[in-house]
This record gives structure tokens, sequence and C-alpha cells, in this order.
């Protein structure tokens, strides 16, 4: 989808509209395609997959640091 | 000593921890770097000087995933004594790049220390 397609039904401004899709461009949610003239925007699948997967590590990482924490506030002196 | 709950809101982690020390403890487990260091290792994090730090409540370090791409994300961990004489840790973990879809930038000259890397 193009820009303006995408702010069909919406009261935004062209340059907000850009503004949205640059942060998306490089969060790479979204990525663009230019085609002469014109730039397509579609979901960027492989961005999406790295955000699944850092969320998968860290949701297994955090119960293994604080069982660390644990350990530490055992053994400091109070 | 008992995990409470797993949670997400959005695209951060929220984690809850109920810890038998109390809030002081914990506070100087997480905020003084060579205690930090022990279970928290600096390679993971991008600086070990934290972002911000409000003294005995919450304090907010910079990480950097440790395999490519690199991911950088922010960690905000924040203590409040429980009704056992203990403290509930929560840990919220999140994203720097989806963050800026919720938030506006910061405005070129705010006072906000910005982070720069030596050339």
């Amino acid at each position: 989808m193009n820009a303006s397609a995408l702010r069909e039904g919406l009261t935004i401004s062209q340059p907000a509209m850009s503004q949205h899709l640059a942060v998306l461009r490089n969060a790479r949610l979204v990525r663009e395609e230019r085609q002469g003239r014109f730039v397509n925007y579609e979901v960027d699948p492989d961005g999406l997959a790295q955000i699944a997967r850092w969320l998968a590590k860290y949701r297994a990482y955090w119960p293994t640091r604080v069982d660390a924490l644990k350990t530490l506030l055992r053994d400091m002196d109070q | 000593m008992t995990d409470l709950k797993v949670d997400q809101q959005g695209e951060d982690l929220v984690l809850d921890y109920e810890l038998d020390a109390p809030p002081e403890k914990v506070w100087r487990a997480i905020s003084i770097p060579a205690l930090r260091a022990t279970w928290l290792p600096s390679g993971d994090l991008a600086d070990a000087a934290p972002i911000s730090s409000t003294s005995g409540e919450e304090v907010r370090y910079r990480m950097r995933d440790d395999e490519p791409p690199y991911l950088e994300s922010i960690v905000t961990f924040q203590v409040t004594p429980n009704a056992e004489g203990g403290t509930r840790l929560r840990i919220i973990h999140g994203l720097v790049a989806t963050k800026l879809m919720r938030r506006s930038p910061p405005a070129a000259n705010s006072n906000a220390r910005s982070l720069m890397r030596a050339a």
C-alpha cells in the first residue's frame, strides 16, 4: 500500500504519516518498495520475527537472572 | 518466595517478583555496580551507568542483545515494600525502537542526558 492509501479514512496529514512510517521502518516493522514514482509499504516479516525472538529470549532470561539475584541477597550482609 | 506473574504490556515484558529481602537491601543489589554485576552481567548492558535512578525506588539501564542485530532495549527495575516485610521487584523490559511508536521523540533542546559513544 502506498502512503496515500494508508491515510484513507484517517485524519492525519501527509507529513505526519511519513513520520510515522519512518519510525515503523526504523523499527523494522514495515519495509518500503519503490515502484517508479511510488513507494509501497508492507509489513516486514523479518523485523516482526526478530522482535518475537527477542521477547522469547528475555522471557527466559529474567527468571534466571532473578535466581542469581536471590542468591546474592542471601549472601549479602544486612 | 513466590514469583507472582509474568505479564506483557504492549511490546514490553513486565515481570513481578516477591523477594524475602527488605527493599533497602534489594536496592543496593540492583544499583551498586559491583553487586549488580554479580547477577546482571555488565556485558549484557549497553552502559554500566544507569539511564536514570530514583534512590530506593527505580533504576533504569540500557541493554544490548549479545547477538546480531544487537537490539537495544531499556530495563526498568522498580522496588516497593510488600506486606511481609520483603520486596516486590518489578522488571519492565522493552525494545528501544518499539518504544518510539508510542512516545513522541524528546525535544532536541531538552535537558535529558543523551547517550553518545566515544569515537
